[in-house]
C-alpha cells in the first residue's frame, strides 16, 4: 500500500532513481553490457532466437534486472515460447510474490498458452493480494480486457465495485465492454449510472449511446432501459431528457412529446420544455405532433411568454400537414388530379386560415401577425383560387407592416400576381416595376418580376417588347426563371408567322390566367376551329384538355387529349399528352390497367422522352414492384 | 445460326430430285421445316451493348430476368460490344421499355444475318447460349459496415436477386446451393482489414472485432484469423467442386494470403492477442494459393496493406497515381477459341478509367503462370483483372473498390448507379454474374 504522505511527484522520482540504478547496474559489467546490447541488436534485426539466447545469458547473471527480464519476456512472447515466458514470470514472482502487475501478466500469458482456467486462478490470486484496492481491479481488469475476455473483465470490474463499496466505480469501463459485446441494454444501464452520478454529463452520455443507436436493436434496447429507469426513478430529470432524445432518434415524436410533457411538469418549466420540443418537431416536419405540442402549451400555459410563436407555430403545422408535393408540375401550380375538389379544399384549409387569423387578432402589429397575413394570402391565392381574398391580406401588409422589408417585397410581388389574375394589368405592372427598381433586392425576386412584365407584354400582344424582356432573362443560365423565359420566348418567335392565331392564343392564355376557365375553353376551341393549319393548334388542344381537367370534367379532358393524339400524331406534345392521360387514368379515373397501358405506350413511342423516367416509375409502382 | 446452316443442305437435294413423288413429300416436309425454322428466328430482340445502349447495367438484369422466365438468351460475344439476343416476345420488349433498356426488334432474316456474321471465321465473334439464371450468393457480414460493395450495388441496380451468406453459412456448406459467390472487401487474414491505425477507436471497428470474436468462439475457433482461414478453405473447396468465385478489392489478395498462411500465424498482437510467427514469411505455402505466389507479407500491423501483391501499395497510392492518366486496358481474346475470357471482357470500351481500393492492382510478377490476365495498365507491372481455373470451377479477381468512385473512403455514401448507367468498369462485374449462366462448351484451347 502506498504511504499517503508521499506525494506522486516524489514517488515518481524515487521509482525513476531505482530504474536508473538498475540500468546502471546492468551496464556495470562490461561483458554483460555488450551481450545485452548485442541481444537488442539481434532483436531489432528480427533474429529473435539468437536474441533470446543472449538475453537468457544476461538474465542468468542479472536475474534481478528488470530491463533484462522485460526484454527476455518480450522475445519469448514473440517467439510464442509461452511456457518459457510463464516460467520466467513465475521465477520473478518468487522474489515479488505480491506484484499484482506481474500476476496480471502471468494470467495473460496463460491465456496465450491456451490455459484459461489457470489464468483465472492467477488473476484471482492477484485480486486476493489487495482486494479492497481500486488499482488491483483496474490492473487485472485491463489485463483481462487485453486478453479479449470481455465478459470476465466485466465480472472483475463489478467485483471491484462491491469490494470497494463504490457502485459507480468502473462505469465507463464496464459500459464500453458491454457495448463491445453488443449488450446494449447493460451498456445503457452503466451510462445511466454515470448520468445519475453526474447529471451535467448528459451530452457525453448521449454521445456514448449514439454509437449504437444507429442500429435498430441498439436503439430499442437503450430506449427500453432508459424508460424503465424513468419509471423507477421518476424524479431524475436527466433520464427524461435522455428518453425523449432516444425517442426522437427513432423518429418517434409522439412518445417524445409525452416525455416532454412530463419533463415540463417535473421541472416546472411552464411550457418552455414543450415549446422547445414543438419547435424541434416542426423543423423536423413532424407536423401533427408539433401541432399537438403547440396546442398543449396554448391550453395549459395561457400566459406563456412566447405565445405569439406558439400560435404561429401551430398554424404552420396545420398548413404543413395539408401540403401536397407535386414535383412534375404537369398541370401547373395546381394538379386537379392529386388535389381535392375546391369545396373540400376550402374545408381542409379553413382550420389553417382560422389559426393564422387567431395570430393576427391576438397579436396585432407583430412580425408573426404580418407573416400570418402573408400565409393566408398565399393559401387563398395559390390553393383556393380566391384572388380577391388574397388581395385584402396583402394590401394590409403593405399598409400596416412596412417595417418588415423582406415580407413587404414578397407581398408586393404576390399582390402584383393577384392584380394580374384580376385583370388589373396596370396595377400589376406598377407593382412589378416598383420591385425591379427597389434597391438591394434579391436577384430571384427581381427576375420573377421581370418575367411577369414580359408575360404582361405577351398578354397585351406586344410580342416584340415581350421578347426583349425575355432575352435579358435567358442570358442568365443559372436562374430558376430561365426555362420559363425560354419557353415563352420560343413559343412567341415560332408562332409570329401565324400572327392572328398567336394573338388569339395569348388572349386565351390570359383568360386562363384570370381563372376564367369557361371563357378560356371557348377561346381555345375557337382557335382549333379557326386556325387549323397553324403551329399553335396542338398546344391549343392540350390547353382544352387541361381546362377540362381543372373543371374536373375528366372524360371530356380524356377526349380532348385523345383528339390531339389521333389527329396530330406528329405533334411534339404527344409524349407530354400521353403522360397526362396516364395520370388522368391513374389518379382521376382510377383505371390502373389503362394507366399502365398508357405509360407503356409512352415508353414504346417515346423512349427518350423527358417523361420516360416518371412513366417507368409509375408503371413499377402500379404493378407493385419492390423497386 | 445452326438452323440457317441446316436449311441450306436439303435445298440442293430438292433440286436434283424434283420429279420423284417421294421427293415431293420431302420438299413439302422441308418447306414445313423451313417455315418453322424461319418462324423460330423471327421477331428476335437484340439488346445492343455498344454506345447505342441507354442502360448497359440494367441490360444484364434483363438478360437475367429472361432466364428466370425460362426464355433463352444468346450472348453475342464481340458483336456490338457483347450484345444479347432474346426471343421477340412481347413481355421482353415491354420489360425492356419499363427498365429503360435500348433494344432493336429484328425480323427472322435480320437475326439470321447477324448469326451468320458471327459464325464467319473471319470475325472474332461467337454465340454463347445462356440457359439458366445462376443462383448468386454474396459473402457479407450481417452488420452494417461503413463501405459499400460495388457488386451488390451493381446487382441491386440491375435487379438481379442474390442471397447473403456469412461465415457460419460457408462453414456449414450452404455455398453449394449457389452457382456463384462474390467476395468484396472482406479480410480473410483475420486482421480486420488492417484498419487498426486509423479506425481502432471507432465504434464500428470495435463492434466489428467484438462480433467476429464472438462468432469465432461460437463456431469453435480460438481466433478470428483461424475462422477466416477455414472460411477461405471452404470457399476454395467450393470452387474446386465447380463453383464460380468473383472477388474484388482486398478480398482478392487477402483470400490467397489466408490460404498460403494456413499453418502459420501472421496476425500481430493487436489483431489476435498474440504476436505473429517470427518465421511467418518463410512458412507461407504458395502452392495453396489460387492466383498469387512468392509475395511478401506487410508485417507492420499499423500499415494499411497486406502484402506486396497490391501495386502501388495502398498507403502511397493516392500520392503517386494521377487520376487523370489512370486507365487500364482490356485484352482481346479469341471468341471462338477462348470464350470464357472473352465473356469476362465484354465491354463497350477497351480502355477503362482506373479506380482505387485497398487492393487496386496485382503485381504481375507475383501472379501464377496458370492465371489469365484480362486487363492491365499497359507498360507497367500493374494487373487489374485476372481469371483462372481451379478444379472444376473458376475464379476471377478484379482490383479496386468502386469503378465509379475513384477513391472511395470509409464512410463515403454509396455510388448512385442511376448516374452511371453506362459504366464500363461496372460492366466487367456484371459479365461475371452472367458467365455462370453460359452453357458449357467443350474448350477449344
Amino acid at each position: 500500500m502506498l504511504n499517503k504522505k508521499i506525494s506522486y511527484p516524489k514517488l515518481s522520482l524515487i521509482l525513476l532513481s531505482i530504474f536508473c540504478g538498475l540500468q546502471l547496474n546492468a551496464q556495470s559489467h562490461p561483458d554483460d553490457n555488450i551481450k545485452f546490447k548485442l541481444a537488442q541488436s539481434y532483436e531489432r534485426s528480427g533474429d529473435l532466437e539468437t536474441a533470446a539466447k543472449l538475453y537468457e545469458e544476461a538474465f542468468t547473471k542479472e536475474s534481478s534486472n528488470v530491463v533484462i527480464f522485460e526484454a527476455l519476456k518480450r522475445v519469448y512472447l514473440q517467439l510464442k515460447r509461452y511456457k518459457d515466458a510463464i516460467q520466467l514470470i513465475e521465477y520473478r514472482l518468487q522474489s515479488n510474490p505480491n506484484d499484482i502487475g506481474l500476476l496480471a501478466q502471468l494470467g495473460s500469458t496463460f491465456i496465450l498458452n491456451s490455459n484459461e482456467s489457470k489464468a483465472i486462478k492467477i488473476w484471482d490470486r492477484a485480486i486476493s493480494i489487495a482486494p479492497k484496492n481500486e488499482m488491483t481491479y483496474r490492473t487485472v481488469g485491463n489485463a483481462i480486457t487485453q486478453s479479449r475476455l470481455f465478459d470476465r473483465a466485466i465480472e472483475i470490474y463489478k467485483r471491484g465495485r462491491i469490494a470497494c463499496n463504490n457502485p459507480t466505480l468502473f462505469t465507463a469501463e464496464i459500459a464500453n465492454l458491454y457495448s463491445a459485446t453488443l449488450n446494449y441494454s447493460e451498456a445503457t444501464k452503466e451510462y445511466l449510472y454515470l448520468l445519475r452520478q453526474n447529471p451535467s454529463q448528459l451530452g457525453l452520455v448521449q454521445s456514448y449511446i449514439s454509437q449504437f443507436t444507429t442500429h435498430t436493436d441498439g436503439l430499442n434496447a437503450s430506449t427500453e432501459i432508459v424508460k424503465e429507469a424513468t419509471e423507477r426513478e421518476p424524479d431524475n430529470i436527466q433520464f427524461y431528457y435522455l428518453l425523449a432524445w432516444l425517442y426522437m432518434e427513432g423518429n418517434d415524436f409522439k412518445q417524445a412529446f409525452s416525455v416532454y410533457v412530463l419533463l415540463d411538469e417535473k421541472s416546472k418549466a411552464d411550457g418552455k420544455e414543450v415549446f422547445n420540443f414543438a419547435d424541434h418537431a416542426l423543423r423536423e416536419k413532424a407536423f401533427t405532433i408539433a401541432a399537438e405540442a403547440f396546442q398543449y402549451i396554448a391550453v395549459k400555459h395561457p400566459k406563456f411568454e412566447a405565445m405569439p410563436l406558439v400560435k404561429f407555430g401551430y398554424a404552420q403545422c396545420l398548413e404543413g400537414e395539408n401540403e401536397i408535393v407535386d414535383t412534375l408540375k404537369l398541370f401547373g401550380d395546381r394538379n386537379p388530379l392529386t388535389s381535392l375538389p375546391l369545396v373540400k379544399l376550402q374545408e381542409k384549409f379553413s382550420k389553417v386560415l382560422s389559426a393564422y387569423e387567431t395570430v393576427i387578432n391576438e397579436f396585432p402589429n407583430t412580425e408573426v401577425a404580418a407573416r400570418s397575413l402573408y400565409r393566408i394570402a398565399a393559401i387563398k391565392f395559390d390553393k383556393l383560387f380566391d384572388p380577391s381574398g388574397a388581395q385584402l391580406y396583402l394590401e394590409t401588409i403593405q399598409s400596416k407592416y412596412p417595417k418588415y422589408r423582406f415580407l413587404l417585397i414578397e407581398s408586393q410581388l404576390k399582390l402584383a400576381d393577384v392584380y394580374l389574375t384580376q385583370g388589373s394589368i396596370e396595377k400589376a405592372k406598377n407593382n412589378y416595376k416598383q420591385i425591379i427598381n427597389s434597391p438591394q433586392i434579391q436577384l430571384d425576386i427581381r427576375e420573377r418580376a421581370q418575367f411577369h412584365l414580359a408575360e404582361i407584354d405577351y398578354f397585351n400582344l406586344n410580342f416584340k417588347d415581350a421578347i426583349t424582356k425575355l432575352d435579358e432573362l435567358t442570358s442568365n443560365p443559372i436562374s430558376d426563371i430561365t426555362n420559363d423565359a425560354l419557353s415563352l420566348k420560343i413559343f412567341i418567335q415560332e408562332n409570329q408567322k401565324f400572327e392572328d392565331a398567336l394573338k388569339n392564343f395569348a388572349l386565351a392564355e390570359y383568360l386562363k390566367k384570370q381563372l376564367k376557365f369557361s371563357d378560356a375553353l371557348e377561346q381555345f376551341q375557337s382557335i382549333v376551329k379557326n386556325f387549323p393549319n397553324t403551329d399553335v393548334l396542338d398546344e391549343a388542344m392540350i390547353k382544352i384538355g387541361d381546362i377540362q381537367l381543372q373543371l374536373e370534367r375528366f372524360p371530356e379532358a380524356l377526349v380532348a387529349y385523345n383528339n390531339l393524339i389521333s389527329n396530330y400524331p406528329n405533334s411534339i406534345f404527344i409524349d407530354r399528352t400521353l403522360m397526362k392521360i396516364g395520370q388522368l387514368y391513374q389518379y382521376g379515373l382510377k383505371d390502373i390497367p389503362k394507366a399502365i397501358e398508357t405509360y407503356e405506350h409512352l415508353l414504346e413511342k417515346f423512349p427518350n422522352s423527358i417523361f420516360a423516367v416518371e412513366a417507368r416509375k409509375n408503371i413499377r409502382k402500379l404493378r407493385g414492384d419492390s423497386i | 445460326m445452326i438452323l440457317n446452316i441446316r436449311v441450306q443442305r436439303p435445298l440442293k437435294k430438292h433440286r436434283r430430285l424434283v420429279n420423284s413423288s417421294r421427293h415431293i413429300f420431302i420438299i413439302k416436309l422441308f418447306i414445313l421445316f423451313f417455315t418453322f425454322s424461319v418462324n423460330l428466328l423471327a421477331q428476335k430482340i437484340l439488346i445492343p451493348m455498344d454506345l447505342k445502349q441507354t442502360d448497359h447495367l440494367k441490360a444484364y438484369g434483363i438478360a437475367y430476368w429472361a432466364l428466370t422466365k425460362n426464355i433463352d438468351v444468346d450472348w453475342l460475344l464481340n458483336y456490338r460490344s457483347g450484345s444479347f439476343m432474346i426471343d421477340g416476345l412481347e413481355i421482353v420488349s415491354k420489360e425492356c421499355r419499363i427498365r429503360g433498356i435500348y433494344f432493336e426488334e429484328l425480323s427472322g432474316g435480320q437475326a439470321a444475318q447477324i448469326y451468320a456474321e458471327i459464325q464467319d471465321v473471319n470475325n472474332n465473334m461467337d454465340v454463347i447460349r445462356l440457359e439458366k439464371a445462376p443462383r448468386i450468393a454474396v459473402y457479407v457480414p450481417p452488420n452494417f459496415l461503413p463501405w459499400d460493395d460495388a457488386v451488390t450495388l451493381a446487382m441491386e441496380y440491375a435487379e438481379i436477386p442474390y442471397d447473403k451468406v456469412w461465415d457460419d453459412g460457408v462453414l456449414k456448406d450452404t455455398l453449394y446451393q449457389y452457382d456463384w459467390i462474390h467476395l468484396h472487401h472482406e479480410d480473410f487474414t483475420g486482421q480486420y482489414g488492417k484498419f487498426y491505425a486509423q479506425f481502432a477507436n471507432t465504434p464500428w471497428y470495435i463492434e466489428q472485432q467484438a462480433m467476429y470474436e464472438k462468432e469465432a468462439k461460437q463456431l469453435g475457433f480460438k481466433k478470428v484469423s483461424e475462422m477466416k482461414k477455414a472460411v477461405a478453405r471452404k470457399i476454395k473447396d467450393y470452387v474446386a467442386s465447380g463453383g464460380f468465385m468473383f472477388a474484388m478489392c482486398s478480398a482478392t489478395d487477402a483470400f490467397d494470403i489466408a490460404l498460403a498462411a494456413e499453418n502459420v500465424d501472421i496476425c500481430d498482437v493487436i489483431y489476435d492477442g498474440d504476436p505473429p510467427d517470427p518465421n511467418a514469411q518463410k512458412k507461407l505455402d504458395y502452392s495453396k494459393c489460387l492466383a498469387f505466389e512468392n509475395f511478401t507479407l506487410e508485417k507492420n500491423p499499423l500499415v494499411y496493406e497486406y502484402s506486396d501483391i497490391d501495386i502501388p501499395p495502398s498507403p502511397i497510392a493516392p500520392a503517386i497515381i494521377n487520376q487523370e492518366t489512370d486507365y487500364f486496358t482490356l485484352f482481346e481474346f479469341s471468341a471462338k477459341y477462348d470464350p470464357v475470357p472473352t465473356m469476362l471482357t465484354q465491354d463497350h470500351a477497351n480502355i477503362i478509367k482506373g479506380f482505387m481500393g485497398q487492393t487496386t492492382n496485382f503485381k504481375k510478377s507475383l501472379i501464377k503462370k496458370s492465371v489469365i490476365i484480362l486487363a492491365e495498365k499497359e507498360g507497367t507491372e500493374e494487373v487489374r483483372y485476372i481469371h483462372g481455373n481451379f478444379g472444376r470451377g473458376t475464379f476471377t479477381f478484379y482490383g479496386g473498390h468502386d469503378p465509379e468512385d475513384y477513391q472511395h473512403a470509409v464512410g463515403d455514401p454509396p455510388t448512385d448507379l442511376s448516374l452511371h448507367k453506362n459504366s464500363p468498369g461496372y460492366r466487367l462485374i456484371l459479365n461475371n454474374i452472367l458467365f455462370p449462366a453460359a452453357k458449357k462448351k467443350q474448350q477449344k484451347t
